[in-house]
């Protein structure tokens, strides 16, 4: 724990810089009008962001994509309260009450207490990051390829037993992006595969051009079919009613707790934001003394979404760092970005690379501060921009996926890449196919066929090397469990 | 026949059992892919095509269990695309093939610029000066952008040593 403390406070002398300070509030603005406009999305905006990153520093980079993940994650409840509509994912369970508060004529009072709420849970999460930090990578330093390749497994089992969409999609989704990463050069034998001779093909298919198209085309393409008439409740804030707000916030700290505990939960065993902003709110209407009024414009209803949405976010993080294994679609970007950065996420990069460590965590604390203080000062500013007609903004939303795909090789190839998975992310959405285990697998493929090989490798062959250790029965056990909900789920529906 | 903008061009029934079987395509031919590779073990374990012909076994199968499922359940199937919803597909993607186009021969800039002009004026129907004004302004911004800030050059085409003058 002191341990923690001293690397938190080395950790700071890092990213307390003016130059990291700038970065963290350029990540948040642009955050803020990724999560704001639809069509533009957190894992969409980072994908679009990185390649421009690849000459700065790791640790340089790093914040200033983060920073846009915390801007996006607070900016999609902007437009929750105010329009109805979500800018992200997961700030559609913040509608449920949010908007109804709003045309209440409490939309500043949602507004305060939803940035509050996402700044808190945001906190909680660091604070656990931290806390946990350094016993998560001596947990992890237990691992041997037999585990790693477990771990990744428990990962996409856990999507399909506990993800929103049917778990059969939910497995096919997951063995389109496995087979994806497959593309191009065989890391162990150096032979190039599923290239069907197609030059092109053999510097693989980037994840970047593919997220850009599933998210960025695909949510356009969906926006076309149903362009939103953005009607805005209010575009003002008043000042007086946000410090009010902020004064009557605190009585909510029992579902504040709860779902901060929830997002974290969520945010360290896959499940990610999306996830987490619906559980907690399923077991805030459950628990809370107000349950019954949630949907009509409950403040704890809100206060329930937000929290755990944000805390899952920044929880998410330490999976990442530590095992490598990410559990939302952004922090799958965020991780095919270290790897890009030459950063080996595992338990050995906070003995290696405790600057960047360090240098993340400390500023998380202050970017999301940041987060809540830009969130509030540009709600009248964002609620214009929205009143902007999708037939304007639509188009240059689309030729700036184009920029972005072109700028992640400089090749002609991958922009009509980008047009096929825009259009297949468009038909899997509308057919129920969840994306965010798409891109797991896209990022995670390599890594678990090496882990799968070196493991067999290692066991000259056996399958029972993946009960060979106490830690790999615990994880196999999980996996059986996970497998087990799943096929009770289905045999429920049948019934 | 005349297709009215309610026309259902596709069932739901018909674009799941599409999807399904464009899946179990894609595992034939990522299985076929793997079989220009030793698929089984060797001595330094499991060999290149191992892991992706069973990814592509494992696609054929779980999309042929979707696709079963699908035929085999009863009842009226809920529209998934009508003509009307179709032609606006069309009309955001046909520009946008077209702006891919024309990279190549004229430059990203040049190539944007036209567009944003017709994907705004000619298609969101805003008017001219407008549409104009988005059209000129936007690709000047991302040449500050990406050429000055970024230090990330686009593709400039002929227009490339003109650009050089400024």
């Amino acid at each position: 724990m002191v341990e923690n403390f001293t690397q938190l406070m080395q950790g700071f002398a890092v990213s307390l810089s003016a130059y990291h300070i700038a970065l963290m509030m350029a990540g948040v603005m642009f955050g803020l009008v990724v999560g704001v406009m639809p069509g533009l999305g957190a894992p969409n905006g980072v994908s679009l962001l990185l390649p421009l990153t690849f000459t700065m520093e790791p640790v340089s980079a790093v914040i200033l994509l983060t920073s846009m993940y915390w801007g996006a994650l607070i900016g999609g409840s902007t437009t929750s309260i105010l329009f109805n509509i979500p800018g992200e994912p997961s700030s559609i369970a913040t509608t449920f009450d949010g908007y109804p508060m709003a045309k209440r004529g409490e939309a500043t009072k949602a507004l305060t207490f939803a940035f509050l709420s996402s700044g808190f849970g945001a906190l909680f999460g660091v604070v656990v990051v931290t806390l946990l930090a350094s016993s998560i990578t001596k947990f992890a330093l237990l691992f041997s390829p037999v585990e790693y390749f477990l771990v990744f497994v428990l990962a996409f089992a856990s999507f399909i037993a506990f993800g929103a969409g049917s778990p059969l999609k939910t497995i096919v989704s997951i063995l389109i992006g496995l087979a994806l990463a497959s593309v191009g050069m065989d890391t162990i034998s150096g032979s190039m595969r599923l290239t069907y001779d197609i030059p092109e093909l053999i510097r693989g298919i980037s994840f970047l051009v593919v997220v850009i198209g599933l998210f960025g085309l695909g949510e356009l393409l969906e926006t076309m079919q149903n362009p939103y008439a953005a009607k805005a409740v209010t575009t003002r804030l008043d000042w007086a009613e946000v410090f009010r707000s902020a004064m009557i916030w605190p009585r909510h700290y029992a579902s504040l707790l709860r779902s901060a505990i929830i997002g974290c939960w969520m945010g360290i065993a896959p499940g990610g934001p999306t996830a987490a902003s619906f559980m907690s709110y399923g077991i805030g209407k459950r628990m809370s003394r107000n349950g019954a009024n949630f949907g009509k414009g409950e403040p704890d209803g809100l206060v329930s979404a937000e929290t755990a949405d944000q805390a899952a976010g920044s929880a998410a993080m330490l999976p990442m760092l530590a095992l490598g294994l990410p559990s939302s679609a952004t922090a799958a970007v965020l991780l095919g970005g270290l790897l890009i950065w030459g950063i080996t996420p595992g338990p050995t990069l906070f003995r290696e690379k405790p600057e960047f460590v360090w240098g993340l965590i400390s500023s998380m604390y202050l970017a999301n501060v940041v987060a809540v203080i830009m969130a509030l000062a540009t709600v009248p500013l964002f609620a214009r921009m929205m009143q902007v007609p999708f037939s304007i903004t639509g188009p240059i939303i689309a030729m700036i996926c184009v920029i972005g795909a072109w700028t992640v090789a400089g090749a002609p190839f991958d922009l009509w890449l980008l047009l096929v998975f825009g259009v297949v992310g468009f038909v899997m959405k509308a057919l129920d196919y969840p994306l965010a285990p798409l891109v797991l697998g896209m990022v995670l493929g390599d890594r678990m066929e090496d882990a799968f090989r070196q493991s067999m490798l290692l066991s000259g062959g056996k399958f029972s090397a993946f009960l060979g250790s106490p830690l790999a029965v615990v994880i196999s056990s999980l996996i059986a469990l996970c497998i087990l909900v799943a096929v009770m789920g289905a045999v429920r529906r049948r019934a | 026949m005349p297709l009215g903008d309610e026309t259902i061009v596709l069932s739901r029934r018909q674009a799941e059992i599409g999807f399904a079987i464009l899946a179990g395509l894609a595992g034939f031919v990522i299985l076929f892919g793997a079989m220009e590779h030793d698929t089984g073990w060797s001595r330094s374990g499991p060999e290149a095509g191992y892991f992706p012909f069973r990814l592509g076994m494992l696609l054929m199968a779980a999309s042929g269990v979707i696709l079963l499922r699908v035929l085999l359940q009863r009842g009226p199937s809920e529209p998934f695309l009508s003509w009307g919803a179709a032609k606006k597909l069309l009309a955001f993607l046909l520009p946008l093939i077209g702006f891919v186009l024309l990279i190549g021969p004229v430059g990203l800039y040049l190539a944007g610029a036209a567009y944003l002009f017709v994907a705004i004026g000619l298609i969101g129907r805003v008017p001219w000066l407008k549409s104009g004004l988005i059209a000129v302004l936007v690709p000047v911004f991302l040449f500050i952008a990406f050429e000055y800030a970024f230090k990330a050059p686009l593709p400039k085409g002929p227009l490339g040593p003109l650009f050089g003058l400024i």
